[in-house]
């Protein structure tokens, strides 16, 4: 027997893996040479010491998690700078989009002398009347679908006495363009957008 | 809906793995699962690859970041651990090249476990001491061997992972990954042996 198999006939036992065949070569090995006995206990106690070392070093990973919510936060910074580089063309819209239905009245009978003015244009009292202006545009002319009801939590942190919550909401809307594009990372971990063919995808209904 | 993971058969059928299905379809709570079943053989590999003076616990998170990112452009599902285990070394070479490229601050160059070679406090018993110290050199020698034995015979160490799962990882066979491992110890019990850690050698008889 070569130096190779009696190594790993030694390795199989320390892993629990040596069969009865194995332990019958073992056996007969050391008839001819008991100092495989000592080889074998030497390397018993080898392989106790580094898997001890090993576990111990490796014993941080499990105070490592999956970072989701970093992740959920990186892509809404990434998105919120999209739209940035896109806020001239907002404006735009907007303005035009206030040309086309006219100033817009509060509701629930606000306080018009509260209300934040946009000289010529809309009155807004809170971030909701806002968004009800964009559902009802956007309805009509159908490109806002509606909103998911799930929202993703993205930091929850102690506030007085309760908790202040960091949340996203998930709006459809429906595009029509003859470009699509996702967001991929190069291999600096820089997001990079992708061009796509998207493929036809049945609704939910279906 | 939080998911719940479900236990696979053997844990090693990838193609068939319903948290992996639904971690690359986006589901979080199926990340967060199949990166928890993961990460301490992601470690195992780090520690083998990584430079000594780089943070074992810094790398994972990188490789953890990496994870989260790009996952679901992962498109054969059974290509999971080899792809897990080249974003764990490109994390450890990347280490590598940063500190070449910058000179070293640090006042001395630790041990990777040198936390490991201190006794768990003043009334430690010696023998245990000097078993920890032992421990600590002994992996120490064991990440000077080739990458091609010292990766095995770490992972090895990690609870669990048998032959044939270590072979899924580093995409070689069982037999090879038990003769890298035989192999291995043979070269530490070596080494050990002229640093004079461990029991007295009986390398009279043995082969090399």
């Amino acid at each position: 027997m070569s130096g190779a198999d009696r190594d790993i006939l030694i390795s199989r036992a320390l892993d629990g893996e040596a069969t009865p065949e194995d332990w019958s070569a073992f056996r007969a090995m050391a008839d001819r040479d008991p100092a495989i006995w000592r080889e074998l206990a030497e390397a018993q106690q080898d392989r106790a010491e580094l898997a001890a070392a090993v576990a111990h070093a490796v014993a941080v990973a499990d105070e490592v998690n999956a970072p989701i919510e970093q992740h959920l936060s990186e892509r809404l910074t990434f998105r919120i700078r999209t739209v940035a580089a896109w806020s001239g063309w907002a404006i735009a819209a907007g303005l035009a989009l206030a040309a086309l239905v006219g100033p817009w009245q509060p509701r629930h009978g606000a306080d018009a002398q509260n209300a934040s003015l946009v000289p010529g244009l809309v009155r807004i009292n809170s971030p909701q009347d806002a968004l009800d202006a964009y559902y009802n545009r956007g309805q009509a002319d159908g490109t806002v679908l509606g909103e998911l009801p799930e929202r993703i939590v993205l930091q929850t942190t102690p506030f007085e006495n309760g908790v202040e919550v960091i949340y996203v909401r998930q709006i459809v809307e429906r595009l029509r363009a003859d470009d699509f594009y996702r967001l991929a990372y190069d291999e600096a971990g820089r997001p990079v957008p992708v061009r796509f063919e998207p493929t036809p995808r049945p609704t939910r209904a279906d | 809906m939080a998911y719940e993971p479900e236990p696979q058969a053997d844990g090693l059928d990838d193609s068939h793995d319903p948290t992996l299905t639904a971690a690359l379809g986006g589901d979080p709570d199926a990340v967060r699962a199949l990166w928890q079943r993961h990460r301490r053989w992601v470690a195992g590999v780090l520690l083998a690859y990584k430079p000594r003076h780089a943070d074992l616990e810094d790398l994972l998170q990188d490789v953890a970041m990496t994870f989260v990112r790009r996952l679901g452009d992962l498109r054969d599902p059974t290509s999971l651990r080899p792809w897990l285990r080249s974003v764990a070394i490109n994390a450890a070479r990347l280490a590598a090249r940063k500190a070449r490229s910058r000179p070293d601050l640090a006042p001395a160059r630790r041990s990777p476990v040198e936390h490991v070679a201190r006794p768990a406090g003043d009334d430690a018993p010696d023998v245990l001491a000097a078993r920890r110290e032992d421990a600590t050199r002994l992996l120490d020698l064991a990440l000077n061997l080739p990458e091609s034995y010292r990766e095995p015979l770490l992972l090895r160490c990690i609870h669990g992972m048998s032959y044939r799962e270590i072979g899924l990882v580093v995409g070689l066979p069982e037999t090879t990954i038990e003769t890298r491992i035989a192999r291995g110890r043979r070269m530490l019990r070596e080494l050990a042996a002229r640093h004079a850690i461990g029991p007295t050698p009986a390398t009279e008889g043995a082969t090399p």
